[in-house]
């Protein structure tokens, strides 16, 4: 701890100022006394190693969440799924859902990244979106890569025109039976 | 001019007397943009009055309007698992060979129903995030009682009417998501 010397700062003003005709008549002036000056502490060791916080609460929840890393390596830019993959999502209760990526939300180093996947069951068109770290996910496989991709990432455009998805499960099953 | 006209586009209220107005000035171009916007908005449907919905069973019924939201509360549009009241707007013809229990439970034009909400184009949010979405509304006519009018569901409902006790719906449905 420091504490600076109250030397010289608080300087009286002489008595002949003080007792000035022009103060006397009721100019309130702040006159420093001789008085302990505020202690100075020691800066504090940073929290966090300095690390912003956002930053360090976004990495503890993806190490919460996705401990191997495999769900960040599936949404990876270069490596991982794209809007076109056929994808089947597994939940911890042996549920599935399969449908085609059209779009993929990526959160920057964060857990909020999303899936939406689209399917077609008798003509009729089902969205789902589905949160990428949810901890009741058992398993995400791509089940179906094309040759072709369509342009966009997100190609929301594909609804109800000459692109839109089938039934899905049942173009992969008659594939596989060829 | 174009320059300083570009900014209120955006803050406007998208109403369809300034678009045409706009039109004038900014030629197609900013219009179609505009258009987009709207269709986006308009595409977020939730059911209310004069809202029409495809009916998924064999009571008879294929398009009904909505006329009442049987639910109370701030929000009065109704989601999926709502109990709605409806009027029957398009119906299959009364065939001879229909017969048994459905024949008797069967629905006609301009008749008056309940009907539960099963199916919504605006997307349904789950407690876990995610979310469900289908290309259409859809209901299912119920009785008083909640029991469905029809003997079949011809296509997927939402998972949430179990919750809800339409047990029989969900029953009766080749597939939920």
């Amino acid at each position: 701890m420091l504490s600076l010397s109250a030397k010289g700062l608080a300087r009286c003003p002489s008595p002949a100022k003080l007792f000035s005709p022009f103060l006397a008549v009721g100019v309130r002036t702040f006159i420093p006394l001789k008085s302990k000056l505020p202690t100075v502490y020691e800066p504090l060791p940073k929290k966090r190693n300095g690390e912003n916080p956002v930053s360090y609460i976004h990495r503890q929840l993806l190490e919460k969440y996705d401990p191997t890393g495999k769900r960040r390596s599936l949404i990876d830019q270069s490596n991982g799924i794209r809007s076109g993959d056929v994808i089947r999502v597994t939940y911890n209760d042996r549920s599935n859902v399969v449908g085609q990526v059209i779009a993929i939300k990526r959160c920057v180093n964060s857990v909020g990244s999303n899936i939406l996947i689209r399917n077609k069951f008798n003509k009729l068109g089902i969205e789902v979106r589905i949160p990428l770290f949810n901890p009741k996910l058992r398993n995400i496989e791509v089940l179906h890569k094309p040759k072709k991709y369509l342009s966009r990432r997100k190609q929301f455009y594909i609804r109800n025109s000459k692109h839109d998805v089938g039934d899905v499960e049942a173009t992969l099953r008659r594939e596989s039976k060829k | 001019m174009k320059t300083i006209c570009r900014r209120p586009v955006f803050l406007c209220n998208f109403s369809g007397s300034l678009e045409a107005s706009r039109s004038k000035f900014f030629g197609t171009a900013l219009t179609s943009r505009c258009t987009v916007i709207r269709k986006r908005q308009h595409s977020r449907k939730m059911i209310y009055l004069k809202s029409l919905l495809n009916v998924i069973d064999n009571s008879g019924a294929q398009i009904v309007e909505c006329i009442k939201v049987l639910r109370h509360g701030p929000r009065n549009f109704a989601k999926v698992g709502d109990e709605i009241t409806v009027v029957v707007k398009e119906a299959r013809a009364l065939n001879k060979e229909i017969t048994g229990q459905s024949a008797n439970n069967r629905v006609k034009r301009r008749d008056i129903c309940r009907a539960v909400v099963v199916r919504t184009k605006s997307p349904l949010i789950r407690p876990d995030g995610s979310t469900v979405r289908f290309d259409d509304n859809a209901c299912v006519l119920i009785n008083k009682n909640g029991d469905p009018i029809g003997t079949r569901v011809s296509s997927v409902v939402a998972k949430e009417l179990r919750e809800l006790n339409y047990n029989k719906i969900v029953a009766l449905a080749p597939k939920t998501f």
